[in-house]
């Protein structure tokens, strides 16, 4: 008995594997901070609309999934499926960088993009009310301003 | 003529012939033993890997011969080629097989979304006062060659499947295999999310030195493992082991499992890796959420740090007094400090959101300061796990010789390069003693567990410290001046304070007990407050303590006082000076001198 309960402890360092298991396995994504998302945290389904809506055309051949999750727990699909998987669970970290112009989630978003990630960086912090108009916003609104932003 | 032909056909007999050995042969090589996680056992082999899918064979999982065979027909004819493409790979470099997998779409499709450049091996450090992380964890990320950074490259964890169970059942099942574990694949940004942000451990990145063939052989067999399902043992087959045998797996000349048939501590796994030349390359840091609020407040200068203050408590962020980027440096903190806040549970999601933005909003109309980097230690330099201590002693005028064994992990006095000061956690530590006159060996101490976290408390963050103790011991009793043996249960809570940086005085409340034959009543139950000083000035590190036992037995009342003076010669050698003197309140003393010479290794 005592020599179970001593790896008791010692196993529940590898334990954590399971828990952390057990938190990726709610799909890979929607992980993180995304405190900032709106309560909803699915996308709308309207979001064709919603990109019709701000670029008028499809100039940009923009198409989303309905959610950046993948079941396989992949990175996938086009420059939007992308920007909105990585905004869901970035968005706070993104928050920050934007409010300081640089940061690793800039240099993400501009690879993504394959846009200039210190030009990004600048246009994003001197937009950065726009991108986050209120405390309530939905990563697929950041995604599309932060879109018109960089290819404005 | 007929000559001839005898020639030719004794010519052909002797070819297919030398191709069934080279079969054999290769059946049995390193790499297609390794490939398929062959394991011998005597005369046998047996597969690691549960999941009937693995080997294509029935007999497969036995029969390395007979599976290679079974997947070349297969593999010829097109069918599972696309499940394995490590092995497709390997069989074609041997001639056994022709064709390739530009027809296998979900393949194609894991290659086109991972885009893989590299294999980067991730330990992810312990975070202070969490005994459940002590012992850290490792992964496996595919690095990416997609532009923008490796935030977009995929994280695999190797962990237990183990559904809704947890506490006991959850650790009793883990540790006899009753879980299968499993790999998956994440976006590397949701694992650091997880253990950066959430579980506030820092990330470390080693990433290996492989050629083009070798990371594709890598990526490759990660694939093939996505449908493996191998019986999960926590302290064996756990996450660390299995990054070895992948490793193994491509590259077969390593010997890296060998060193973990009993238990396979993470850390210990990373040293193992770097110590493999050349294999470890360029070594990266990424401190967690905690890590870089709590070095960005050692940063500050005092007017800085009241600011911070008053902006975290009061909500208010005006600071004239500061200069722009110092104003930058608080805001930025402050955000971070409400996502740490938030993140514990500690503030509402309404605050938490009015508060965040108001600091970003402040943030975003100032110029772009220098972004401070964080300096850490790495852990796998840390010393070794495994320590033999030698020493010589006198207990009450009897003089002894004693040696320790403990197989893990640090104790609160040892070198703490890599790992935390203030932290000790010693796991199954026998001690065997000598003692000169009577000529007699006994076992002196055998401890399960012991825990010492003293972590201190500041304005901002005021953490708990703890101890805790699960041993066998031998007592000296006083009144009857014999020994015995007892078993010790303590746990205790309490706070460390700074009195300077190097310098530390904690106080903890221990509930404590003692069971055996040989104390009076067989047992007692005591509350024990503890105060004592941890002072590090490295190579020197010094641990004072005073305790006073109020226990529901006389034999328990009793006021202790202990001293540990430890000095490193280098990471793995030390020499410790212990004193430990225990007054029952009968006035019926005992102590005890020792002098230690230790070794990690």
């Amino acid at each position: 008995m005592k020599k179970i309960l001593g790896a008791l402890v010692f196993c529940a360092g590898l334990g954590l594997v399971s828990t952390a298991h057990a938190v990726d396995s709610t799909g890979g994504c929607g992980l993180g901070s995304m405190a900032w998302r709106g309560q909803s945290g699915i996308i709308p389904q309207s979001l064709a609309i919603t990109t019709n809506g701000f670029f008028g055309s499809n100039t940009f051949g923009v198409t989303f999934g309905t959610s950046g999750c993948d079941p396989n727990g992949r990175i996938t699909g086009g420059t939007g499926r992308m920007m909105l998987a990585f905004l869901e669970d970035n968005m706070e970290q993104f928050a920050m960088d934007a409010a300081a112009g640089k940061g690793e989630t800039i240099e993400t978003l501009a690879g993504i993009m394959n846009v200039d990630s210190a030009t990004l960086g600048k246009e994003v912090q001197q937009n950065f009310a726009y991108i986050f108009p209120n405390d309530n916003v939905e990563a697929v609104d950041v995604t599309l301003r932060v879109m018109q932003i960089a290819h404005a | 003529m007929f000559r001839l032909f005898l020639i030719f056909y004794l010519f052909f007999l002797s070819a297919a012939v030398a191709r069934a050995d080279n079969l054999s042969n290769y059946a049995y090589s390193n790499e297609w033993i390794k490939l398929l996680h062959y394991h011998k056992k005597s005369d046998s082999y047996i597969g690691l890997i549960n999941a009937k899918s693995f080997y294509i064979s029935p007999d497969g999982r036995t029969n390395p011969e007979v599976e290679l065979r079974a997947e070349i027909a297969a593999f010829q004819n097109g069918k599972s080629k696309c499940d394995f493409p490590a092995r497709f790979n390997a069989l074609k470099k041997q001639n056994l097989i022709s064709g390739n997998l530009s027809n296998c779409s979900k393949y194609q499709q894991f290659l086109h979304d991972t885009q893989p450049n590299g294999v980067t091996i991730l330990f992810t450090d312990a975070f202070m006062n969490n005994p459940a992380s002590m012992f850290g964890h490792t992964l496996v990320r595919i690095d990416t060659a997609r532009k923008g950074t490796q935030m977009l490259a995929h994280g695999s964890n190797f962990g237990a499947d183990s559904g809704m169970d947890s506490g006991i059942p959850f650790i009793l099942k883990g540790l006899f295999g009753g879980y299968n574990g499993k790999y998956n694949l994440s976006p590397y940004w949701t694992i650091i999310n997880t253990y950066n942000n959430i579980e506030n451990r820092d990330i470390w990145e080693y990433q290996l030195n492989l050629t083009a063939e070798e990371r594709l052989k890598f990526v490759n067999h990660l694939y093939e493992m996505k449908s493996a399902e191998i019986q999960y043992f926590f302290l064996t087959k756990n996450c660390s082991y299995m990054i070895l045998e992948l490793l193994e797996a491509v590259r077969p000349e390593l010997d890296l499992t060998k060193h973990y048939n009993y238990w396979a501590i993470p850390l210990d796994t990373i040293k193992t890796i770097r110590k493999v030349p050349n294999l470890v390359g360029k070594i990266n840091y990424r401190p967690a959420r905690y890590t870089k609020i709590k070095h960005q407040l050692q940063q500050m200068n005092p007017a800085q740090y009241a600011a911070f203050l008053k902006g975290v408590n009061e909500h208010n962020y005006d600071t004239p007094d500061l200069t722009e980027t110092e104003q930058s440096q608080v805001l930025e903190s402050e955000y971070q400090y409400y996502q740490y806040v938030y993140t514990s549970g500690k503030m509402e999601l309404k605050d938490y959101r009015k508060n965040s933005f108001a600091v970003l909003r402040k943030r975003s109309a100032l110029p772009t300061p220098q972004a401070p980097t964080v300096e850490a230690q790495d852990p796998s330099l840390s010393h070794g796990s495994f320590q033999l201590s030698f020493s010589g002693g006198i207990q009450n005028h009897k003089s002894f010789e004693q040696i320790n064994i403990r197989p893990a992990y640090t104790g609160l006095t040892d070198d703490n390069y890599g790992l935390i000061s203030g932290a000790g956690v010693r796991v199954f530590e026998t001690a065997w003693r000598w003692y000169n006159q009577k000529h007699k060996l006994v076992l002196q101490n055998f401890t399960a567990l012991n825990i010492y976290s003293l972590v201190p408390a500041d304005r901002v963050f005021s953490p708990y410290s703890y101890k805790a103790d699960y041993s066998l011991q031998r007592e000296y009793n006083p009144q009857n001046q014999t020994e015995g043996y007892v078993a010790n249960l303590e746990f205790g809570i309490g706070k460390t304070l700074r009195i300077t940086k190097h310098c530390w005085l904690y106080g903890l409340l221990n509930a404590n007990g003692q069971y055996g034959g040989f104390i009076p009543d067989n047992y007692w139950l005591g509350l024990t407050p503890e105060v004592g000083v941890f002072a590090d000035f490295s190579p020197l590190r010094i641990h004072l303590s005073a305790e006073n036992t109020f226990a529901t037995a006389r034999f328990g009342n009793r006021l202790k006082y202990k001293a540990d003076i430890a000095v490193s010669l280098n990471k793995n050698l030390s020499l410790n000076f212990e004193y430990f003197t225990s007054h029952n309140k009968r006035g019926h003393n005992s102590q005890e001198w020792l002098s230690a010479f230790k070794w990690s290794f």
